[in-house]
């Protein structure tokens, strides 16, 4: 016992031990109730029951017409921060244009809800966000691909595997041109 | 009482040096990305969902303020590189990693916040300067020792999390995470050498579940090092193949993370007589 690391730490100094066991403590809370707040991480990523779909939404953007393969003109970091929030974009329009964390703490927090609506306003986004948003699309690709772009079209395409991994295209859903 | 090594000035320094030098290749990673902040081109949806440090630094408005003005975002990203720099340069003046350490918590709020997804592949650097802001030596290798503990326990979370939410025993969540994860990859570029890879192990989603079964096992094997040391070289090892894995099958760059790495690194220059076994 004496041995471990938070006896030998409490030895040591009495507040860093109670920083490094406060630390502890919300990590292992967080984990419990799994929720997150950073830096108490939850290190649950694919932890949730996937099936497998055999038809798969990919977002295609087309610069001047012609389809922009971000996986080979892009890389992790820069196609990340340009398909997420195309992504997240879209789950606000199929949410009946609401951002779906204001849904999820309206059906959450119930009467409690309009206490904390003021605060939730500025950490969410408004509807009207979407001309704003198709705007900096084209920016950051401008910026990401180091050219000006005359027209630029983002679809959600809707791709059918077959049983040896081909895929076929089988919907189409405009999001946003410019 | 004293930590398992206790890391001496030179220690230290050695350490520093290629902690701070591992993070300033990163953010010139980042750099090329286009992911500095002056790069983001004033980004506008944000994303802070449930997470209540997401919400504090927009309720202040500094990503916003950060982002939105073209000279701030400058300004902010000269100072989170030249804080690293400084750090790997001068060690032990602790105001250089205590600035980036402020700075990269801005940057990783920011950047996750914008970029519409809470990543964790940062998380590491985050909190990796966090020893370097303490004077006392002891204090350091204690914290440092508690950073090991640390990295040992994302590896054996991450196996907890896959056993009691049942995707462990779900046979097909190799083949459905791998589809999932590779389908935009295939459809982009079908020809390419992974395209053709990766429809191979569509057709094939034995492999895919071996694959995932090994790398759960793996995560599950790190509760040993929270008993001993002598595996460290294992755990060293593991994530950089896990990642490299994760990396080149799922498209997950995770790379970032592997500044842990360096808790599991016999301390430098450290007299055997100090400190532990």
């Amino acid at each position: 016992m004496k041995n471990t690391y938070f006896h030998r730490l409490y030895q040591h100094s009495k507040s860093l031990f109670w920083l490094v066991a406060a630390f502890c403590f919300f990590t292992l809370t967080l984990n419990f109730t799994g929720d997150e707040v950073t830096p108490f991480f939850v290190w649950g990523m694919f932890s949730e029951k996937f099936e497998p779909k055999v038809e798969q939404e990919i977002i295609e953007i087309r610069i001047d017409g012609d389809v922009f393969n971000y996986y080979t003109e892009l890389n992790n970091v820069n196609r990340h921060m340009l398909i997420s929030p195309i992504g997240y974009y879209h789950s606000i329009i199929e949410n009946n244009n609401e951002d779906p964390t204001r849904s999820f703490f309206r059906s959450k927090t119930g009467s409690m809800y309009p206490k904390i609506e003021p605060f939730l306003n500025q950490v969410t986004n408004e509807p009207e966000i979407k001309e704003a948003f198709e705007a900096w699309v084209r920016r950051y690709l401008e910026h990401s691909c180091n050219k000006p772009i005359n027209t630029l079209d983002i679809y959600l395409k809707t791709y059918r595997f077959d049983s040896q991994g081909k895929p076929s295209e089988v919907k189409a859903e405009k999001l946003f041109s410019l | 009482m004293t930590a398992r090594y206790v890391f001496e000035a030179i220690g230290r320094k050695v350490l520093g040096r290629w902690v701070f030098g591992f993070i300033v290749v990163f953010l010139l990673y980042r750099f090329a990305s286009n992911a500095f902040t002056h790069q983001l081109a004033s980004p506008v949806l944000k994303f802070a969902w449930v997470d209540l440090a997401y919400w504090m630094v927009h309720l202040l408005r500094l990503p916003e303020m950060i982002t939105g003005h073209l000279a701030v975002s400058i300004v902010f990203d000269l100072l989170l590189f030249t804080s690293a720099v400084l750090s790997a340069v001068f060690v032990n003046k602790r105001i250089f990693p205590i600035a980036f350490g402020v700075l990269f918590a801005l940057y990783f709020l920011t950047y996750n916040s914008f970029s519409a997804h809470h990543t964790h592949c940062m998380a590491g650097i985050l909190l990796v300067s966090i020893p370097f802001w303490f004077k006392s030596d002891k204090s350091f290798s204690f914290l440092w020792e508690g950073l090991r503990y640390f990295t040992l326990w994302i590896y054996f979370s991450a196996f907890l999390w896959k056993l009691f939410r049942g995707a462990l025993f779900h046979l097909d969540q190799g083949y459905a995470v791998f589809l999932n994860e590779t389908a935009n990859y295939i459809v982009q570029a079908p020809d390419s050498f992974w395209g053709k890879t990766y429809s191979y192990f569509i057709a094939n989603p034995d492999l895919a579940t071996v694959f995932v079964a090994a790398g759960v096992i793996a995560q599950a094997a790190f509760i040993i090092g929270f008993f001993t040391r002598k595996l460290d070289w294992l755990w060293f090892i593991l994530p950089i193949l896990f990642h490299t894995i994760s990396y080149c099958f799922l498209g997950v760059f995770f790379f970032e993370l592997l500044v842990l790495n360096f808790t599991l690194l016999p301390p430098p220059l450290t007299p055997p007589s100090v400190g532990g076994r």
